[in-house]
């Protein structure tokens, strides 16, 4: 029995055990980030305060307040955990090795031995990265950018930064991997009759983001790779003299721009598949709403220089990357048009996920249009590395997935664990998340407006951000309601898991193939091979409803004639 | 509580602050629209309405216009922003050309490294890092409405010239030197902080602008000039870390 | 047997997926070199006077160039035995991978001539850039080249064993792509580092 577990834990052949895997750490990460920003949120909003009840005990050097050697470290780790260990085991790691056989009717992704690949080599890199914190001189602490020098080991030694660049090789590498597995699946395993424009747009975010990781991931390797070397070996790739820095910026950028889409083309996927099923209607659109994901995947390496352009690029060089980053702007404004198209006279039911749904459409174009000013080249002098930028990329990638991956687990977990989650609970969840975000992440707008930059230890040290320490104040306040809010979630999460509802097959009454079979799916996901009939969002056709007498059919169904 | 841009003291800064107004003029109210109809969508549609199939087509008019208008105008936006930033860079912020020609051009140095500002003024023979250059630390002092260029390297990592109330910043890069140009319309003093994580005294990396009136500048400098003269050491080459002006500094 | 639709076995489409996940991998592994090359590109642009620095020699294309011949050769080497197994002769892609085998070992050994003449020309990690690139880039190049070798001294042996049919060889045709790979990555690394 307990080798059996074993096998299972350790060797499962089930994409669906992977992906719970995946989920865990996932779970896991988010909660050690999570605490890393309310102890930045600490010194932010009381600089120089001891922390309440962990003070002493985190930092016993002092009187117990965050020390700016620590406050590096935790803004650096915050970035790194969030991004590679939170939301990419979520969003590219957990939901896609979950959904995509389902969703596309076959039994198993394709290699089902890359899977497990893929997750020892993300756990290995967990291991690193959570080693890096017990080394003398503790963990990276140059930002989850690394520029160099100032991550060379001359800024930085200690082996901490060298174990997080490391650690970065095999989150890359595990990447990379599922990635293969993701864009084979999708292309060689689908089921009879589903063709491409009749996926999921779920499937298709998946699929455009892990293009992407297979793409990209490789640059920031040799980016990592030649740190490591000039850490490690002596080599002056990026060193101050005899070396070139901002060749560092190049690599890494032209990773992390298509990074932050890798991120969001999931959630961008799931939110216009739930607008559709919760307004019992098609997506508005799909086809122009899959040209748009695939233009903003086809541009987004083209884009990264905007991350540098206070960094003396050539002026016509910088103009290209300003010309890009707007035009990227054009089929973005397009996906939340789309969605609010999709709502336009349909029937909504607001249940948890489309709460979150919607929630996303607005914390995104609030995200998407402050991006605006970014690139613009000459707003970008007084913008850039404020912390305008952070609220940016928070409503974007924080609010945007974080609100996106609850839309997603709160409708597929009935799917992924069999049971179902508190709907009442997850209201709140939700009321309390998303003004929690708006109004936390409209803090860094509001004060990277006022011109306060990223990344201070104590930003009142500099006179002219005083008059900005109350709204430091507040936003720190609210950060911590957000963070106790998110308590629902967990309880509920934990409470259903153990005592929820049984789950039916299809509660929430749609036709995408992973609501046909049972919840959760047995081992080979469908007890013969579906036969695809029609689209994902065969929603109130009046045919169906004369036939069938309901709203929905299933991809796979038959009509009777 | 504070909400507003920091004071403005520079002649070109008030061209991001009306692209900023624009962005805003532009993008509040389609966040406002786009709430209202996530609202008005879930009260008017509701459980009880049926949903209009239109298969996912294009067939009603109403919103499909609404949308098209919303993405002309950001669209309208964007291409206006681009424009007016070209022309902003190109003519005014980085229009060191203009500035390299421009007898009043005061020159400066600054050497940024872990943590502080070094400035350098060439002094009255005119070249930098000779025995009558003016060097300062965390002490810019410039005069009132007259063209500063700054040329700026750094010795250890990369840092950034910042100055809030004159709009601008620029990364510093060791083993290169960038440029930083403006003018300022009011005399006092402004603060330059550190936009580059540095390490752990970014956040004390702070140093003064002083903008002088032109009398108490040319006082100011011919002072500090002797006194450099003055205490003059050969033998202290870390002292010298001046360069010749770059007047074409290698880009990227 | 119906010529009118093709067949594909459940082992064919199999392979097909195999080979398609080869590629979609391959693909990742040439931006890899991509993003070698691009950072060596940079650097090299950004590099203040002359490249290599004053002082310090070239690496002399003769050596190089006979290392990417080796690697070309090795790799039609890999396609003629893929084609001759298709055509069921077994014998024939064991001749191959031997030929194979030794323009791989032939090549590793002629890095080795190259990183001698870099580092008789007095050059060491620690100076100027040109060394430790053109160590970083060529290594790359030489363990990818070395994985290759391996893996064909495996479908060697077990080609020998007599494994392969003109119905089963898909491990010959995935590692033939990959020699294939390797062997366009020689050839650009040669035109950048070694001529441009």
């Amino acid at each position: 029995m307990s080798l059996g577990f074993a096998r299972r834990v350790l060797f499962p052949s089930d994409h669906k055990d992977v992906a719970r895997q995946f989920f865990w750490a996932g779970l896991g990460f988010l909660l050690v980030a999570g605490c890393f920003a309310m102890l930045i949120r600490w010194q932010l909003g009381f600089p120089g305060q001891p922390v309440p009840a962990v003070g002493k005990l985190l930092f016993p050097a002092g009187r117990g307040e965050v020390p700016p050697a620590s406050y590096m470290k935790l803004f650096t780790m915050h970035g790194v955990l969030m991004i590679f260990f939170a939301l990419s085991p979520i969003l590219n790691g957990a939901l896609p090795v979950f959904l995509i056989p389902l969703m596309i009717g076959a039994s198993n992704l394709a290699f089902p031995w890359l899977t497990r690949i893929s997750f020892w080599a993300f756990a290995l890199a967990s291991v690193l990265a959570l080693a890096s914190f017990f080394v003398p001189l503790g963990t990276a602490a140059s930002g989850w950018t690394a520029y160099p020098p100032l991550s060379s080991n001359v800024g930085m030694p200690g082996a901490g930064q060298t174990l997080v660049l490391v650690s970065l090789l095999f989150v890359g590498l595990s990447s990379i991997l599922g990635g293969v597995n993701t864009v084979t699946t999708v292309i060689r395993s689908r089921a009879p009759g589903m063709g491409y424009f009749r996926l999921p747009l779920t499937v298709w975010g998946f699929f455009l983001a892990a293009i992407l990781n297979v793409l990209f991931f490789p640059v920031i390797g040799v980016a990592v790779l030649l740190d490591i070397l000039d850490r490690t070996l002596g080599t002056q790739f990026f060193a101050a003299a005899g070396g070139d820095p901002i060749a560092y910026q190049h690599l890494f950028w032209i990773f992390g721009h298509p990074e932050v889409y890798i991120l969001i083309l999931p959630v961008w996927g799931i939110v216009g598949d739930l607008l559709a099923f919760f307004s019992r209607k098609p997506a508005f659109f799909y086809r122009g709403t899959v040209m748009s994901l695939i233009a903003i995947t086809g541009l987004s390496a083209l884009v990264y220089g905007h991350h540098m352009f206070v960094a003396g690029l050539s002026p016509m060089l910088g103009k290209a990357f300003m010309t890009f980053s707007l035009l990227i702007s054009l089929p973005s404004e397009l996906l939340v048009l789309s969605w609010l198209n999709t709502l336009w006279k349909g029937s909504i039911r607001l249940a948890t996920p489309m709460l979150f749904a919607l929630g996303v459409v607005l914390v995104f174009a609030i995200g998407g249009l402050t991006g605006i000013y970014l690139g613009t080249m000459s707003v970008d002098l007084y913008l850039h590395d404020s912390l305008w930028v952070v609220g940016h990329f928070h409503f974007t990638l924080s609010a945007a997935s974080l609100l996106g991956a609850f839309a997603g687990l709160y409708f597929w977990f009935p799917k992924m664990f069999g049971r179902c989650l508190d709907e009442r609970l997850g209201k709140l969840h939700f009321w309390i998340t998303l003004p929690g975000v708006i109004l936390v992440f409209g803090g860094l707008l509001l004060a990277g407006y006022g011109g306060q930059q990223r990344r201070l230890y104590n930003p009142f040290a500099l006179a002219y951000n005083q008059p900005l320490q109350t709204l430091g104040m507040l936003t720190s306040l609210f950060a911590y309601a957000l963070f106790m809010g998110q308590l629902v979630f967990v309880f509920n999460f934990f409470w259903s898991l153990w005592a929820g509802a049984p789950a039916a097959d299809n509660p929430w009454e749609v036709g995408t193939l992973e609501w046909s079979t049972r919840s959760p799916p047995p081992a080979g996901n469908f007890a013969s091979a579906p036969r695809v009939e029609r689209g994902p969002h065969e929603l109130s056709d009046p045919e169906v409803q004369q036939k069938l007498g309901r709203d929905w059919i299933g991809q796979a169904e038959s009509l009777p004639r | 509580m504070h909400f507003g841009l920091p004071h403005d003291a520079s002649l070109d800064g008030f061209r991001i602050d009306r692209l900023i107004a624009l962005g805003a003029a532009v993008q509040i109210p389609i966040v406002i629209i786009l709430t209202l109809w996530l609202i008005a969508s879930s009260v008017l549609w509701g459980r009880r309405h049926p949903a209009v199939s239109d298969r996912g087509s294009l067939r009603h008019r109403a919103p499909l216009v609404l949308s098209l208008l919303v993405l002309v105008l950001l669209a309208a936006l964007d291409a206006v922003s681009w424009v007016q930033s070209n022309r902003d860079l190109d003519q005014h912020f980085w229009n060191f050309g203009a500035a390299e020609g421009d007898p009043r051009t005061v020159r400066l140095e600054v050497n940024a490294h872990q943590w502080a500002w070094a400035a350098r003024y060439a002094g009255p023979d005119g070249r930098f890092n000779t025995g009558d250059d003016a060097v300062t630390l965390d002490d810019l002092r410039v005069p009132v409405d007259t063209p500063i260029l700054i040329e700026l390297t750094s010795t250890d990592v990369i840092h950034d010239f910042y100055l809030p109330n004159f709009r601008l910043k620029q990364d510093v890069i060791p083993g290169r030197v960038t440029r930083v140009l403006f003018t300022a319309t009011e005399t006092g003093e402004f603060e330059i902080a550190c936009s580059q994580h540095c390490g752990v005294n970014h956040y004390k990396m702070r140093g003064l602008l002083r903008v002088l009136s032109q009398e108490d500048y040319r006082r100011w400098l011919q002072l500090a000039s002797a006194n450099s003269q003055a205490s003059y050491d050969p033998a202290d080459s870390a002292a010298h870390w001046g360069w010749d002006w770059q007047r074409e500094p290698a880009g990227s | 047997m119906s010529e009118l639709l093709p067949y594909r076995s459940q082992r064919q489409l199999q392979d097909d997926t195999a080979m398609l996940g080869w590629l979609v991998f391959l693909a990742s592994w040439t931006m890899l070199f991509a993003a070698a090359l691009f950072a060596y590109g940079v650097l090299r642009l950004g590099a203040p006077g002359a490249w290599p620095s004053p002082g310090l020699g070239r690496v002399p294309p003769g050596v190089p160039a006979l290392a990417t011949l080796a690697l070309i050769a090795a790799a039609a080497a890999m396609q003629a035995g893929w084609s001759r197994i298709g055509r069921g002769r077994p014998l024939e892609l064991s001749a191959a991978l031997i030929l194979a085998l030794l323009f791989g070992l032939l090549f590793l050994g002629l890095e080795v001539v190259v990183w001698r003449q870099l580092a008789l020309a007095v050059i060491h990690l620690r100076d100027s850039l040109y060394g430790p690139l053109v160590y970083a880039v060529t290594g790359l190049l030489a363990l990818h080249a070395a994985i290759g070798v391996a893996a064909t001294a495996t479908l060697l042996v077990r080609s020998v064993d007599g494994e392969y049919s003109a119905a089963r060889h898909l491990a010959v045709k995935l590692w033939t792509f990959y020699w294939h790979f390797v062997a366009a990555m020689g050839i650009v690394v040669f035109g950048v580092l070694f001529w441009a």
